[in-house]
């Protein structure tokens, strides 16, 4: 068998779907929202827009758990890691996000035991092989990322494990994203990996609603294309509905096992998302079950007073998509990639380090005859 | 972050364990939140270190299909 996946990169079959989809889109013009980092790089990184018609707009919400991580969780989790005998454990991409004058990374540079792992699975590991140690796993991520940390905690870790929590839900902030009444969105791109978990039923909700056309998108040019076209086709409907264009990673049910799971080990949360806020029942906290390893029962962390947004930056804008990278004053002036001042800089997923390594190229703006 | 990574089985370790072949690295995953048993020359869709869904060949095929029916049926009008 070979990559099931491959035939949705084909140039040719693009390019008849780009023909047809300049023939459908209406007069007026259409918005068409995803809320997943890895669209996001899917998009500038095949080209996307530059294929489109100008009529057609594709925006980026809150997809990046890195972006909306709220910068006085970073803030504890600097704390912790400078604990005597912690050794704090995260995703590589949590290392240089920002948060007022300093980052897990410089932590790291001044003594802190700091090590990036690939999953929850290797935080455990570590916790056992150095049992004089505690070991604090700082969890971010949304629904795709979650279950695995919540399967460490049913697999009886060591007691030196514990979980720092600051994963989030999607639905909840799609809700957050269909209220703005600045925001006028024909449709959402679903994000694909978060749909394997939850299912296709909180979109047929989502469209009930709102009325707003949704279609769960994969990560090819050719699946992220067939979402735009379903919403193309729903914007003459007077009644919206949820599409799956990624049958063959996303199943109508999703993955119940994996929800059951999360449902055994955590409740759901107000929460905060860096700069927008609080958005209600968005967050996932250990139930008390879990007290043992949960870090915020485990360690005394003080309360801290964080600005999640540093002066002249736009991030909070740009997470909602009210605003491009590019009208940021900092964006590339002051603000880079290897020197981030905003969260949104910072990870592969995070809109303004999309816009700065793919620069929203095209052939037009290459000048090219 | 809800990056996955689409890769072949290549070797059982055990009910819950698989070595993966992602390009030339090798990847111990946990394949505990499947509900069904994987076998060698599955593709599974793997994130963090966990595969959370199998890719199903059919599905993908019948996707092609419609792709195909589509651009046919607008070519006729």
């Amino acid at each position: 068998m070979t990559n099931p996946s491959v035939p949705f990169r084909n140039r040719q079959l693009v390019e008849k779907l780009i023909e047809k989809i300049e023939t459908m889109v209406p007069e007026n013009g259409v918005t068409i929202c995803h809320v997943c980092g890895t669209h996001e790089n899917a998009i500038a990184r095949w080209g996307i827009r530059s294929l489109l018609p100008k009529n057609l707009e594709v925006i980026a919400g809150p997809g990046c758990p890195v972006c909306i991580c709220p910068a006085v969780d970073v803030h504890e989790a600097i704390w912790l890691a400078k604990e005597e005998g912690v050794i704090l454990c995260t995703f590589g991409d949590m290392m240089r996000v920002p948060v007022e004058d300093t980052s897990l990374n410089r932590a790291k540079a001044e003594g802190a035991d700091i090590r990036v792992v690939y999953g929850a699975a290797d935080a455990v590991k570590i916790a056992r092989e150095n049992p004089d140690r505690e070991i604090v796993f700082l969890s971010i991520g949304f629904e795709t990322t979650v279950p695995m940390t919540a399967v460490t905690l049913l697999q009886n870790p060591p007691e030196n494990y514990s979980v720092l929590s600051v994963n989030r839900l999607v639905p909840p902030a799609l809700e957050a994203l269909a209220s703005q009444e600045d925001l006028q969105l024909d449709g959402f791109i679903m994000p694909g990996h978060v749909s394997v978990i939850i299912g296709m039923e909180p979109y047929h909700e989502f469209a009930k609603k709102y009325n707003i056309a949704n279609s769960v998108g994969g990560f090819e040019p050719i699946d992220i294309l067939l979402s735009i076209i379903n919403i193309l086709e729903q914007t003459k409907l007077e009644t919206k509905y949820a599409h799956n264009a990624y049958p063959r990673v996303v199943p109508e049910e999703g993955n119940k096992k994996a929800r059951d799971i999360l449902n055994e080990v955590y409740e759901v949360i107000d929460a905060s998302w860096r700069g927008l806020g609080v958005i209600p029942n968005s967050g996932l906290e250990l139930s008390s079950r879990f007290d043992k390893y949960n870090a915020r029962k485990k360690f005394n962390i003080p309360k801290f007073e964080i600005k999640d947004i540093p002066p002249g930056c736009l991030c909070h804008l740009v997470i909602m998509g009210k605003k491009k990278p590019t009208d940021c004053p900092l964006f590339l002036k002051k603000c880079f990639p290897e020197n981030p001042v905003g969260p949104c800089m910072v990870s592969e997923e995070g809109t303004c380090m999309i816009y700065a390594k793919y620069g929203g190229l095209s052939i037009d703006s290459l000048n090219v005859d | 972050m809800c990056l996955s990574i689409h890769c072949k089985d290549v070797d059982v370790l055990a009910e819950d364990r698989v070595v993966r072949n992602a390009g030339n690295v090798k990847l111990e995953i946990s394949t505990f939140l499947l509900a069904e048993t994987v076998k060698v020359g599955d593709y599974l869709v793997v994130h963090a270190g966990s595969a959370i869904s199998t890719l199903d060949e059919e599905a993908a095929l019948e996707t092609l299909e419609l792709i195909n029916d589509f651009l046919d049926s607008k070519e006729a009008n």
